[in-house]
């Protein structure tokens, strides 16, 4: 039987990942921080579209994961950015020799 | 490199956190007439039906309509169409309300200087082409415009000289750069783009190459005046279009190919001189053909959208540095660019669009305008 790899990604992590990319944008972060939830959607939270390319480009460094730019428009709040990237790190888990 | 280590290099993390202090801006355009004094060889605005509307000429109408376009969020316009100094009071209007954008202009007609839009003055050719290219409205030789232009805006510092490149005006550029480097006036470089169906002989064909090495003679030779960076030029005379080379952000390019983007592709609309605007011309030029678009607005949005397509190696993050340092340049009021990062090291941007993808968006159809 094949063992399974734990391919969890802690959303603390991803959240971190995205103010990363804030730093030195005019977005008022310090607010952000607390008042962005899982679920919030980044357009609605005033998030630039360059903070985000950023935030994505990180993650494709950060988890060894391609991020398709199709795909961005898709991952449009930490929840969605969780969900993609678990699934990528299964389906690159399920690539791998056991 | 990673993206952090490529931020690690002073140069480059100086001149990227400069940059992104500016992504705030949300923009879109407007035509505010459907009046000119000239008839351009391949003009966007004349092209197909879209422009076929009844002008909104009412100051109040377009204060009113502007505050909506800021509640919806947009900080910075553009008003393009058709020639926006036959129209002060709408500017004015526009003005009073979002200050902060570009006038795109012929420049026959002076701009009150108190309007304080960056100012884009077309430039197309010498003494000898200009004429020929841009005629009358009544289809006569039109008159040589740089002289004109450096006389209505002397000492004015909105402007930035906007010269588009043809398959016949390379050497043009020469005259046109002494004429505006003399006045201490700055330019930039615009390469003509075929409006859809268009058998204009503006068109480039084979003269790419020579439009680059001319480009990089400017740049070299007019390091005060040219608003230009090497990796402008080589994305800008690619043989890919813009939208083959990175995909086209603007809605319509994106309808096109049956995809979806964020930012931009969310917030931009491109609307008509009666304040009404459809989805398919979302667009900074809504009627060129995505297949041959090199435009100089269309780059700004492109190519500055796509950090992502420039992290793979330390010379494309410089390419895209510089081309948003001068994209920030050409559009933003005050802004002063940096030196050069980039250097062109004979490799040429790979296309992310498969060939099918390739090809034009649909031309616009008159289909009932929505406001």
């Amino acid at each position: 039987m094949q063992e399974h790899k734990d391919v969890s990604v802690g959303l603390e992590d991803i959240k971190g990942l995205l103010f990363r990319a804030m730093q030195g944008s005019v977005t008022d972060v310090g607010h952000l921080r607390s008042a962005l939830t899982a679920e919030s959607r980044f357009q609605d939270a005033g998030i630039d579209s360059l903070d985000l390319v950023e935030f994505f480009v990180r993650l494709q460094e950060r988890y060894k994961i391609a991020i398709p730019q199709e795909e961005y428009a898709d991952l449009t709040s930490l929840d969605a950015v969780q969900r993609y990237v678990t699934m990528r790190l299964e389906v690159v888990a399920r690539a791998e020799p056991a | 490199m990673s993206l952090t280590e490529l931020l690690e290099v002073p140069a480059l993390g100086e001149r990227y956190a400069k940059l992104k202090r500016f992504f705030f801006i949300r923009e879109s355009t407007y035509d505010v007439t459907s009046a000119c004094q000239l008839s351009c060889d391949g003009c966007y605005y004349f092209e197909g039906d879209k422009y076929k509307v009844k002008d909104n000429r009412s100051p109040d109408a377009w204060r009113a309509f502007m505050q909506k376009e800021k509640e919806r969020g947009i900080n910075y316009v553009i008003l393009a169409g058709a020639e926006p100094a036959l129209v002060p009071k709408v500017v004015r209007a526009c003005h009073d309300v979002v200050p902060f954008g570009t006038v795109a202009s012929n420049g026959l007609k002076a701009l009150d200087r108190d309007l304080r839009y960056r100012v884009h003055l077309s430039v197309w050719g010498d003494g000898t082409g200009d004429p020929k290219y841009r005629k009358y409205a009544n289809g006569k030789p039109g008159p040589y415009c740089l002289p004109v232009q450096l006389k209505n805006y002397r000492n004015d510092d909105r402007v930035v000289f906007s010269y588009t490149f043809n398959n016949q005006n390379i050497d043009e550029v020469d005259e046109a750069l002494r004429c505006v480097d003399g006045e201490g006036h700055r330019i930039t470089f615009n390469v003509f783009s075929a409006p859809d169906r268009s058998t204009s002989q503006l068109q480039i064909r084979d003269t790419m190459a020579r439009m680059r090495e001319k480009m990089f003679w400017a740049i070299e030779t007019y390091p005060r005046s040219v608003l230009y960076s090497y990796y402008n030029a080589v994305v800008h005379t690619s043989k890919h279009s813009l939208h083959s080379l990175f995909v086209c952000p603007y809605p319509r390019a994106l309808q096109a190919a049956q995809m979806k983007g964020m930012g931009v592709s969310k917030t931009f609309r491109s609307y008509r001189a009666d304040l009404t605007f459809t989805e398919e011309a979302n667009c900074c030029v809504p009627d060129i053909d995505c297949s041959d678009c090199r435009h100089y607005a269309a780059g700004s949005v492109i190519v500055t959208s796509r950090l992502n397509l420039h992290v793979a190696s330390e010379a494309q993050f410089r390419g895209w540095l510089d081309y948003v340092d001068t994209y920030l340049a050409v559009w933003v009021p005050g802004y002063e660019r940096g030196q050069n990062l980039y250097r062109f090291d004979g490799k040429e941007p790979a296309p992310v669009l498969p060939l099918p993808q390739q090809a034009a968006a649909p031309a616009h159809r008159a289909l009932p305008l929505v406001s």
